[in-house]
């Protein structure tokens, strides 16, 4: 752990005890064989990244998805977005790999049933440590409105509805949300578009520090769709949602 | 040589403690200096100290210019032993020790400069404890004695132990009103936010404001009303340890007037109103919020408690951590109904400047304040610098200096310098009481109180040292330091506070520095092996420790003599040697009683004595012998030559002096060495052992002589 001193030192004239020349040795060996800390070495010792054995100071677990914004193979072009559509009817699908959220209003964990994407969810086993967990997405909805009182023709609005409520995410370790991290707020007495936050597409970094016990951990990320009141309650699954796109989420275990 | 017939052999003799008696048997010795017990049972000569910094890559200062007068030295582990903590008081300033820096290990946490934390302690060189030190599960508390505040420090942050001061009063902003009586003109201007009223300023996408009591008279054709009412608030700071301030003085009432909606049809939420707390103001150093408290409506909730107000930061729950997340904003909008303040604050007293502090109970317990040395004050569980108010206790009725605090099993002791309590949780759990041990025994020095291995307490009281244990007939103090009372009483009473002691874990021996006689500073430490006491002079320390993880060393600082005569000051890790580092060496004494009274009616003479040695130098130790209860500077006897210290006829192989690989190495052999002295008829006398050199002792046995016959002997 820190600095030694040799139990015993041999004077001119003494006898040399092999117990006590052991002793010192051994003084030494224990240290290296496990003790060493930071009084061991010198300022600087570790000048490059490699010098230190994977996992010995932290550990790193990262979980990714990106999703394309474009169709180069539909549209021809990468200026034209396939989804939602700048102009005409909602007849794109979601990309696959992007994450519709429910109108449940119940905490989701951002992964598909079947797996036709990487899970913003990740089980480690840890020491007893604290986890540093940064959850991070591009935000993006559809949106329909009523352009026509007479025909409710809905159109994608691409950036301009107004009729969604706000949404939510956050963490959540071992299935217990960390509340610290939920976006918004949880007062919805006071704001039509609920207790979430109502910027439709935007991008979004949540974080926290957390200590965990020795063992497994299930560490992921979640989204709901907040209550809203009025005509917000009243939404289409299949033309007003948000949906989570581009995505990471990473913890760094520090030992 | 005397026919052998005719002599007496006494049995080994195997002293391994003191007795300053006049009389006392032989198997106890007057006096052994600077001996440690070995796991053999032998006595060995104590070895070193060296200096804690080792010497390394040519940086040969092993006694940096920050060291001067020490007041304390510490050790602990924090976040489950990954952090090493040894922290030193010395001159003004504390340090941290970071081994990894050869060209300045002492990193300065406190001082007056260039320090993480300014605060400058400078000494005084009157009587004063050592420098206290307290580890908790969030850091160490670290308590100087000489007028600076506490301290809390983690390794990496130190701040003030909770708020000394208190927070200035907000002031509160409401709806003002133009002319009472008329129904327009009441809570029309200031700050006057809400969805009523003329030339309303809540914009309806943020709903209605949510103060005040409204009366909504469903029988009244005017509709409902907003009754009078009033709000007051206060807040306290909060820090990063999470310790809390005093509350502030509560604000101005903001006032509501009783108002009418305009038409009969309108919600009375509408009358609702928001106020703004203003001149919050940003805390000292190390504040990390600001936690609002705040009245229900006053008029109206039969109530004028304050109830902490939950952040609208966030997720709007008591879980965030301050109602103002920050130490900057000054103001904050007030819209939390009545309804959702529900917990009451802490109120909480300033932080004392204090002397002692001791974790018991999930608490710290702090004692001996500038203005009340007999007050004792528990802090909240967790919060280890937030302390309530009207909590304090005095367990001397008569409000005797408190001197000493300590854990234990079942309690925490609590000392006087003249009386001793066992505080205990009461049988419900909620409270306190004290159960008084002994109201003449107390405890002069805070430091000197240890644990032994078997669980009994140990400390310096004013008549030498005491011992705590508790059993199946409940809690007992009995002394255990009779046998050398005559050297005890010499502890110089003005500065027996700053004596300091620890338990060595390599030895099982509890050792205490004192100033002795005239000293200033503690210069001979009383050693205590749960049997017997020993004495060693070799370090002069004003504070010690032992390091807690598993290198169990004792860590003192203060001043050792070096080779060359020269004293230096430092820290110093105790009974390990470095040939960096030669101390002077210090003379292993042996002195036995005076052989012996009981027999001293008729004359004997001293012939011989057996000592039973453990080869340890190729050398000799000095054999003295006085008589006849004169220990002048003449001793009857001298020798210097025979009492060798290794074996002539079987010489093993010695460092420094033989070649590699023309011995085996192999443990040291014991053997007995035979001195013959001559000590004609003799009342009594006594034999002393010394050296300088490295010596392991054994036992001895003496022969003696009897005077024949029995008549013509002299009684003087």
């Amino acid at each position: 752990m820190a600095t030694v001193f040799p139990k015993k030192a041999l004077n001119a004239n003494s006898p040399v005890d092999s117990d006590e020349v052991n002793a010192n040795f051994q003084e030494v060996i224990q240290e290296v064989q496990g003790n060493l800390g930071e009084h061991n070495w010198k300022e600087g010792a570790f000048s490059a990244v490699a010098d230190v054995t994977e996992g010995a100071v932290v550990r790193c677990y990262r979980a990714t998805q990106p999703v394309e914004w474009y169709d180069p193979a539909r549209n021809g072009s990468k200026l034209q977005k396939f989804w939602p559509l700048g102009v005409g009817l909602m007849d794109a699908a979601l990309p696959s790999s992007a994450f519709k959220v429910s109108h449940s209003h119940e905490w989701q964990t951002i992964k598909s049933d079947d797996g036709s994407f990487t899970p913003m969810e990740i089980t480690i086993t840890s020491d007893n440590s604290l986890l540093w967990i940064v959850f991070s997405c591009q935000m993006d909805f559809a949106s329909s409105e009523e352009t026509d009182a007479g025909t409710y023709t809905y159109e994608s609005t691409v950036g301009t509805g107004t009729n969604l409520p706000g949404f939510q995410v956050a963490i959540s370790v071992d299935g217990s949300v960390v509340s610290e991290t939920i976006t918004g707020s949880l007062d919805r007495a006071n704001d039509p578009t609920g207790e979430g936050i109502h910027y439709l597409r935007t991008p979004l970094s949540i974080d926290c520090v957390f200590p965990v016990m020795a063992g497994s951990h299930t560490i992921a990320a979640k989204i709901r769709t907040a209550y809203g009141s009025g005509t917000l309650t009243q939404l289409n699954s299949t033309t007003d949602f948000y949906a989570v796109f581009t995505r990471e989420l990473f913890i760094v275990e520090m030992r | 040589m005397s026919d052998s017939r005719g002599r007496n052999t006494t049995d080994p003799l195997i002293p391994r403690g003191e007795s300053s008696l006049l009389l006392s048997a032989a198997e106890v010795a007057q006096k052994i200096e600077n001996f440690v017990v070995t796991s053999e049972g032998t006595l060995q000569s104590i070895t070193g100290p060296v200096p804690f910094i080792p010497r390394s890559e040519g940086k040969s200062n092993v006694f940096p210019s920050e060291y001067g007068t020490m007041y304390g030295v510490y050790h602990t582990l924090l976040d489950r032993g990954s952090t090493d903590l040894l922290l030193l008081h010395t001159r003004n300033s504390i340090y941290h020790f970071h081994g990894w820096n050869t060209s300045s290990p002492w990193k300065k946490v406190v001082g007056a400069t260039g320090a993480l934390l300014t605060m400058d302690l400078s000494g005084k060189e009157t009587p004063q404890f050592p420098t206290q030190f307290e580890t908790t599960p969030k850091g160490v508390v670290i308590v100087p004695q000489n007028g600076g505040r506490a301290v809390f420090y983690n390794g990496e942050t130190p701040l003030p132990l909770g708020y000394s001061s208190v927070p200035s009063s907000p002031t509160g902003y409401g709806p003002e009103t133009s002319d009472p009586e008329t129904k327009d003109k009441v809570n029309d201007s200031g700050y006057a936010v809400s969805r009523a009223g003329p030339g309303y300023t809540l914009n309806d996408d943020f709903g209605f404001g949510r103060l005040g009591t409204v009366d909504p008279r469903p029988d009244n054709t005017a509709g409902g009303r907003l009754l009078s009412g009033t709000y007051q608030c206060s807040y306290q700071w909060i820090d990063f340890y999470g310790n809390l301030s005093p509350l502030a003085p509560r604000s101005n009432a903001v006032t509501f007037v009783e108002q009418e909606v305009e038409n009969s049809d309108d919600s009375t939420d509408m009358l609702r109103k928001q106020v703004l707390w203003s001149n919050i103001s940003v805390g000292p150093e190390g504040t990390m919020g600001r936690v609002l408290s705040r009245t229900r409506d006053a008029r109206n909730a039969g109530t004028q408690k304050l109830y902490l107000v939950p952040g609208n930061v966030g997720y709007g729950t008591f879980g965030a951590f301050a109602t103002l997340p920050d130490n900057t904003s000054t103001k904050w909008p007030d819209n939390v109904p009545d309804g959702w303040i529900v917990a009451e604050p802490h109120d909480v007293r300033p932080v004392p400047q204090f002397r002692l502090c001791r974790l018991a109970f999930g608490r710290l317990w702090i004692a001996n304040t500038i203005d009340d040395p007999g007050i004792l004050i528990p802090s909240m569980p967790g919060r280890y610098g937030t302390f309530l108010a009207n909590t304090e206790m005095f367990p001397d009725p008569s409000g005797g200096e408190i001197t000493g605090l300590w854990s234990t099993s079942g309690g925490m002791l609590v000392f006087t310098a003249t009386s001793s309590f066992l505080l205990t949780q009461s049988d419900d759990g909620q409270s306190f009481r004290f159960l008084t041990l002994n109201a003449n025994i107390g405890c002069v020095a805070p430091s000197s109180i240890v644990n032994m291995p078997d669980g009994t307490v140990v400390w310096l009281g004013r008549e030498g040292f005491y011992a705590f244990t508790t059993s199946a007939d409940g809690p007992a103090i009995t002394p255990i330091s009779g046998q050398i009372r005559r050297e005890t009483d010499r502890i110089n009473p003005v500065r027996a506070r700053q004596a300091c002691a620890a338990l060595d874990p390599q030895t099982s021996e509890y050792r205490c520095w004192v100033p002795l006689d005239a000293s200033r500073k503690n210069n001979l430490c009383f050693v205590f092996d749960g049997m017997g006491w020993r004495r060693r002079t070799k370090e002069s320390l004003q504070s010690v420790c032992t390091t807690k993880d598993h290198r169990k060393y004792m860590i003192g600082a203060g001043d050792v003599v070096n080779s060359s005569g020269t004293t230096n000051t430092g820290v110093w890790v105790l009974d390990r040697a470095s040939s960096s580092y030669r101390p002077q060496e210090a003379t292993a004494t042996i002195e036995t009683v005076w052989i012996s009274w009981a027999e001293s009616i008729a004359r004997r003479s001293g012939k011989t004595i057996y000592l039973a040695f453990r080869e340890s130098y190729k050398g000799s130790a000095k054999i003295k012998v006085y008589r006849d209860w004169r220990k002048s500077s003449t001793p009857a006897y001298v020798d210097e030559v025979n009492a060798l210290l290794y074996t002539p006829e079987d010489v093993p192989p010695l460092w420094g002096v033989d070649p590699w690989g023309t011995g085996e190495w192999v443990k040291r052999r014991p053997y007995w060495k035979r001195v013959d002295i001559s000590i004609p008829s003799c009342e009594v006398f006594k034999i002393v052992i010394e050296t300088t050199h490295p010596i392991e002792f054994i036992g001895m046995a003496i022969d003696t002589e009897p005077k024949l016959g029995g008549f013509g002997t002299r009684v003087p």
